[in-house]
């Protein structure tokens, strides 16, 4: 072997990656040759050098415990299958009429569009003597399932019992309702949030059963009697559709969960970050304000005085940091982080 | 297979962070307990690869509470994802894969949110002196760490990527490969640019030692 066909292959060969009949003519050159050797002996001085390399980071058993907490909220809070929780339809239409619809009238013109349409097919849905007709879309009158006229799959009871279909799914038969629902998830097809019927569908799930609404059927854990006499409850002239959901236990926790659980990420990344740049954590508390305040409605109107006042003890940290300049001052930065500890805000928020 | 089950355990071995009593349970085992709902065997999972994945994390970002932030997102994701492996025996490499798209995706977000800087965060460099009396050689290796994080993460992303990889983890090339995704062609060249920068930025510092 010679120089130039050794020294091209000697950091392979110092990482162990040549073959066998490489090494050993290697091997041969390089206790013959110098300048070889010398090209190896640096690359293991280098080695040795790195292998010396600390880092200023340990595994503590807070991080297992941190793994272990975001899992177990993870498994809590894991986006249903097929169920819109009631604080993110909160936030979405907040959002959209706050936020979105201010910024872009053309969005706010179709999205009114969409609810005066949908709207009209709702009365038109209400008229005396009109029947389903076209299975599959709810915004074009609905697949759902009316008791005054049950499907056969409706009759059947159980989870296997009709389904309607929330949103733009295809057309199908009544009867294969239940599979195209769970095609078709609620939240697990994105194409749907940006649907002006995702909204009108959520916005109608809560009212009383009447003519003219839709109502929501708990699908998840009802057994196959309670579904049916759910459905027998309703009255004779019922809801023009009924759209069944799955039901998960206090979805609005579980969003309020994700929001803490993100607040605390945010605080966290602002306590580490370089004074000097913290627009992500500016972009991202702009974010979490509009949706803190949105989870504070939602809490406001449940009552639920222990999520209030999380969500206000996050949200002057939320509002500080959003507000601070594109270049603040250390001051500015340090001021916040030492209200932060004396608060002890993030450890508070991952007790919660 | 074989030869990989073989390179995983002596992988394990190689870390200082290893914990020792996990090393009774095979890693295709554990998989398989983890699977079936066993939280102490994700735990011993943890054990095992927390270490290096920190690691290999912080030699990426650069940011010692983002590292720990990283590691834990990727832990939650290969938790996730753990009925999606399909060669047990690769769960390290696995792992390392998921710490990578995590790491990667972070840098990303912090170039787009207005591209904050990695830079070597001194002070955390300093504060392993935790006040005791330091010997000279432990002075010196905080001050080469101070170096060698500072010319690491003057490299770009793939090599700094390349070069964690092979010289601080030990991987295979067909490791990095699968981790990576880049072909072994451009990982040996990115490997071998890598260590020439690295040895031009340290170079003084080499010097020294030499």
């Amino acid at each position: 072997m010679r120089c130039e066909d050794c020294l091209p292959l000697v950091e392979e060969y110092a990482d162990g990656e040549v073959d066998e009949m490489t090494g050993r003519m290697m091997s041969a050159h390089l206790a013959a040759c110098p300048e070889c050797s010398d090209a190896l002996d640096e690359l293991r001085v280098e080695q040795e050098l790195f292998a010396r390399y600390e880092r200023p980071v340990a595994v503590t058993p807070a991080l297992w415990q941190r793994v272990r907490a975001a899992i177990e909220l993870e498994e809590l809070a894991a986006p249903p299958q097929t169920s819109v929780p009631p604080f993110a339809r909160l936030r979405d239409m907040l959002a959209a009429a706050l936020g979105t619809l201010a910024a872009r009238p053309a969005l706010a013109s179709a999205l009114a569009v969409a609810l005066v349409a949908l709207a009209s097919g709702a009365v038109w849905l209400s008229l005396p003597g009109r029947r389903l007709e076209t299975p599959g879309r709810l915004a074009g009158g609905s697949n759902a399932t009316r008791p005054n006229a049950p499907s056969p799959a409706a009759t059947g009871g159980g989870n296997q019992a009709g389904a309607g279909v929330v949103g733009d799914v295809p057309s199908a038969d009544v009867a294969d309702a239940p599979a195209v629902a769970r095609k078709y998830p609620i939240e697990a097809d994105p194409r749907r949030e940006a649907q002006p019927t995702h909204f009108a569908a959520a916005s109608m799930r809560t009212p009383p059963a009447g003519s003219g609404d839709i109502v929501v059927i708990a699908e998840d854990h009802l057994a196959a009697g309670e579904e049916s006499a759910a459905l027998a409850a309703l009255p004779d002239d019922g809801p023009a559709g009924v759209v069944k959901a799955e039901r998960q236990l206090d979805p609005e926790e579980k969003e309020v969960a994700r929001h803490v659980e993100q607040a605390q990420m945010l605080l966290r990344s602002f306590k580490n970050a370089e004074a000097d740049d913290l627009s992500y954590e500016k972009h991202l508390s702009e974010r979490l304000l509009e949706e803190n305040a949105a989870l504070k409605v939602g809490a406001e109107v449940a009552g639920d005085k222990d999520t209030r006042q999380v969500l206000d003890a996050i949200e002057p940290f939320l509002l500080d940091i959003k507000n601070l300049r594109d270049q603040p001052s250390r001051e500015e930065v340090r001021s916040i982080r030492e209200r932060m500890k004396k608060n002890d805000i993030i450890a508070a928020l991952q007790v919660y | 297979m074989k030869r990989l089950a073989v390179n995983e355990m002596s992988f394990e071995l190689s870390q200082p962070g290893a914990f020792a009593g996990t090393l009774m349970n095979s890693t295709e085992e554990l998989v398989t307990r983890v699977r079936q709902g066993d939280e102490e065997a994700f735990r011993l999972v943890f054990d095992r690869y927390s270490r290096p994945v920190l690691s290999f994390i912080y030699d990426m970002v650069g940011e010692r509470g983002l590292a720990e932030d990283l590691t834990q997102e990727t832990f939650v994701r290969a938790y996730r994802g753990l009925s999606g492996l399909r060669e047990e025996a690769r769960l390290s490499t696995w792992l390392f894969a998921i710490a990578k798209n995590v790491a990667r995706e972070s840098l990303r977000t912090r170039r787009r949110d207005g591209g904050r800087r990695v830079e070597l965060d001194d002070e955390s460099v300093f504060e392993l002196t935790d006040g005791r009396p330091s010997p000279a050689g432990e002075l010196l290796d905080k001050e080469l760490s101070a170096v060698v994080q500072k010319a690491l993460m003057k490299l770009d992303e793939d090599k700094r990527l390349v070069f964690t990889l092979k010289v601080f983890q030990q991987r295979s090339y067909e490791e990095i490969a699968e981790i990576t995704g880049f072909s072994v062609g451009k990982l040996k060249t990115d490997l071998h640019r890598a260590r020439a920068e690295m040895r031009r930025r340290i170079g003084p510092y080499l010097g020294g030692e030499q």
